[in-house]
C-alpha cells in the first residue's frame, strides 16, 4: 500500500510561522497537524486539514534537548483526535531545501508519542514529521496499523505546488536508500533546452506529475497534446465517447481513419502522447470519471474539459475532497440576434482551501437549475478549434506555473473570461473581492473519505 | 444549516438507520436500507436526502441504484452522480413545497414511485 501526505500551502505556512516563533526557554517549537484519510485499493492519502500549535505553558524546560513538550500537550492532541475523529501528526521544523533528517533525539523519543496518539484513536493516521522548506520526513501509523510507514511522499497543495514523488520506506534502514533516490538526477538530453527558464527542477517535476484529463474532445485533446510536448508523461484520461465526423473540426490528433474505425477519444489522445513519449504511463478510461474515481484520486492535477455545469460542480467537489487543484476549461457560442454570434469561455483554477467556482459566482442555483430542467443535456453546441486552443493553452500555462512557479506571480485562484469577438482573455474582476475569502462550500475539514455521523 | 433535532426524531420514527453527511455549510441525510413503494425494483436501497435547494429543486432524494417502477416519476436526471464519495441516481421530481419538514420531504419524493 502506497501512502501520500498532502498539506495545503496555507496550513504549511501557518505551521512554519508558528514553529519559527521564539519561546521563552524552548529552542524550537512543536505543533500538530490534524488529518483525515482518503483510501483507494493501492493508496492511502493522509490529508492535513488543520494546524494546532502547542501552548506556551505546555513546554517543559530541559537543557539537554532543543524542545520538550509535557503530557498536557500530548493529552490535548489525543483528545482532539477522539473528539473530532481526526489523526494527529506531531510536527517540528528542521528547514533546508531537500528532505530534512530526523535527529537521534527525534528517533528515540517521538515513536512513543506516535504510539500514544494511535492508542487514543486507532481509526485515524498518526505520526510525526520533520519539516523542511519544500518537503518533510515522516513516520506514520496508517489507520488500524501498528507498523510505521517512513518517508511518505509529501505534496504541498497551493501556490506554488511542491510535489515530492518517492517510494515510502517501511523501516529506518531504508532512510538512506530513500535519500539516494531523491538526489538522483537525470542528465539533461537537450530536448527541453528551450524551456529551462521553467526552473532547474522543472523537467523532473513535469516528468513525475500525474495529470487527470476529463473529456478528450475539442478541449482535452489540446490539453493533452500540449502537456505531452512539455514533458508530462503520466496521465489518467477519461472519456466514454468515440470520435465522429463532426469532431474533426477541432479534435487535435483525430483523423478520418479514426472516424472510420470509430476510435475512442481516449485512444486518440493516448496515441498523440505516445508519439512524443514511448515510455509514457497512460491509463485510458473509456467511461465517465465517476466509474474510475479511485484513479482520479491519485492524480496531482486535474483538467476538466466537460460540457455541463453539473459535471463541473461534481468534478470540483471531488477534487476539493481529495485536495487536488482543478483547472476548468469551457466555451459556448451564443446567438445574440439572428445571424450574430458571440463566443464566450472560461479558464478557472480552483485551488483547495481557496475560493471555489460557487464562490466565484460561476456556478449557482440558477445555471444548475436551468440545466437540470433540460436533463443535463448540453446538446450539439457549436465549437471551434481556435477558441479551444486559446483557452486550453491558458489552462496549460496556469498548470505549469503552479507546478514550477516560473513566474513567481500566481498566488491566487484564477477565473479568466474569454470573449471571442475580441480574442480577449481577461481576469474576472470579481476575484479581487475574494482575496482573503474562506470557502464555505468546501471547508478543509471535510477533506478525505466521508465521515457519516450516526443520527 | 444545522439539522433540527425534532425533525430528525420525527424522521427516525419512520426510518431508523440515519446518518448525517456534512456538505459545506449544509448536511445530507443518509437513509440506509430505505424500502421503496410496491412495484419498485430494487425495492430496498440506500437513499441520500438533500434537504436543501439543489439543481433548482427545493430538495432531492438520491438513491443508490437505478429504479425500475411504474410510478409518475419516470424522468431521471442524475445517473452516477458522485456525492460524498458515492454514486447516486435520482428522478426529476419537484415536490414544489419549500420549507417542508424532513419527513415530509421523504414522503413527497416517494410519491414519484407510486
Amino acid at each position: 500500500m502506497k501512502t501520500l501526505i498532502k498539506i495545503p500551502r496555507d496550513l504549511f505556512e501557518q505551521a512554519k510561522a508558528d514553529l519559527f516563533r521564539r519561546h521563552r526557554f524552548a529552542g524550537e517549537r512543536v505543533g500538530f497537524f490534524s488529518t483525515r484519510c482518503s483510501r483507494t485499493n493501492s493508496l492511502i492519502i493522509v490529508h492535513c486539514i488543520a494546524y494546532n500549535p502547542v501552548k506556551d505553558d505546555h513546554y517543559i524546560e530541559d537543557p539537554t534537548v532543543g524542545v520538550r513538550i509535557g503530557p498536557a500537550a500530548i493529552t490535548e492532541a489525543m483528545t482532539r483526535s477522539l473528539k473530532n475523529s481526526v489523526g494527529q501528526i506531531h510536527v517540528h521544523w528542521h528547514g533546508g531545501s531537500g528532505l530534512p533528517h530526523p535527529s537521534p533525539t527525534d528517533t528515540n523519543e517521538l515513536p512513543a508519542v506516535q504510539r500514544s496518539l494511535r492508542n487514543a484513536n486507532v481509526d485515524e493516521a498518526h505520526g510525526w514529521m520533520v519539516l523542511g522548506n519544500h518537503d518533510g520526513w515522516t513516520s506514520i501509523f496508517l489507520p488500524g496499523s501498528r507498523v510505521a510507514v517512513l518517508e511518505s511522499p509529501i505534496t504541498i497543495v497551493g501556490f506554488p505546488m511542491a510535489v515530492n514523488h518517492r517510494e515510502s520506506g517501511n523501516s529506518l534502514e531504508k532512510l538512506s536508500d530513500g535519500l539516494k533516490k531523491i538526489f538522483k538526477r537525470k542528465k539533461p538530453d537537450g530536448r527541453y533546452h528551450r524551456q529551462t527558464f521553467l526552473g532547474d527542477k522543472s523537467e523532473i517535476i513535469i516528468g513525475s506529475i500525474k495529470i487527470g484529463v476529463i473529456g478528450l474532445g475539442g478541449g482535452g485533446s489540446h490539453v493533452t497534446q500540449q502537456l505531452a510536448h512539455l514533458g508530462f508523461k503520466n496521465f489518467d484520461l477519461f472519456d466514454p465517447d468515440k470520435i465522429s465526423k463532426s469532431n474533426l473540426n477541432r479534435l487535435v490528433g483525430g483523423t478520418l481513419a479514426d472516424v472510420k474505425n470509430k476510435r475512442l477519444k481516449v485512444i486518440i489522445a493516448e496515441r498523440v502522447i505516445k508519439q512524443l513519449h514511448a515510455d509514457a504511463k497512460i491509463q485510458c478510461h473509456a467511461s465517465k470519471w465517476e466509474n474510475a474515481a479511485e484513479n482520479l484520486m491519485e492524480c496531482d492535477l486535474v483538467f476538466g474539459c466537460v460540457d455541463t455545469f453539473a459535471a463541473r460542480r461534481d468534478l470540483e467537489a471531488f477534487c476539493r475532497r481529495n485536495l487536488i487543484p482543478y483547472i476548468d476549461v469551457g466555451m459556448d457560442v451564443h446567438e445574440l440576434k439572428k445571424g450574430h454570434y458571440e463566443i464566450t469561455g472560461q479558464v478557472i483554477l480552483s485551488m483547495p482551501g481557496k475560493p471555489c467556482m460557487h464562490c466565484m459566482g460561476f456556478l449557482n442555483d440558477e445555471v444548475l437549475g436551468l440545466e437540470a430542467q433540460k436533463y443535463g443535456a448540453a446538446g450539439s453546441n457549436p465549437q471551434v478549434v481556435w477558441t479551444n486552443g486559446i483557452l486550453c493553452s491558458a489552462a496549460v500555462g496556469i498548470g505549469v506555473d503552479i507546478l514550477t512557479d516560473w513566474s513567481r506571480k500566481t498566488r491566487q485562484p484564477l477565473c479568466l473570461g474569454f470573449k471571442g469577438s475580441e480574442i480577449s482573455l481577461q481576469s474576472d474582476k470579481r476575484l479581487n473581492c475574494l482575496q482573503n475569502h474562506q470557502c464555505a462550500h468546501y471547508p478543509l475539514d471535510q477533506a478525505g473519505d466521508v465521515k457519516i455521523k450516526k443520527l | 444549516m444545522a439539522l433540527e433535532q425534532d425533525q430528525i426524531e420525527e424522521l427516525k420514527s419512520c426510518y431508523q438507520n440515519l446518518g448525517e453527511i456534512p456538505d459545506g455549510e449544509n448536511s445530507f441525510i443518509l437513509i440506509s436500507s430505505l424500502t421503496l413503494p410496491e412495484g419498485c425494483d430494487p425495492q430496498v436501497v440506500d437513499a441520500l436526502l438533500c434537504p436543501f435547494k439543489r439543481d433548482n429543486y427545493p430538495s432531492r432524494l438520491f438513491l443508490s441504484a437505478k429504479i425500475s417502477h411504474k410510478g409518475s416519476g419516470q424522468n431521471w436526471n442524475a445517473d452516477g452522480v458522485v456525492i460524498a464519495g458515492r454514486k447516486w441516481w435520482a428522478v426529476s421530481w419537484d415536490t414544489k413545497t419549500p420549507n417542508q419538514r424532513l419527513l415530509g420531504m421523504v414522503t413527497a419524493h416517494l410519491q414519484a414511485f407510486k
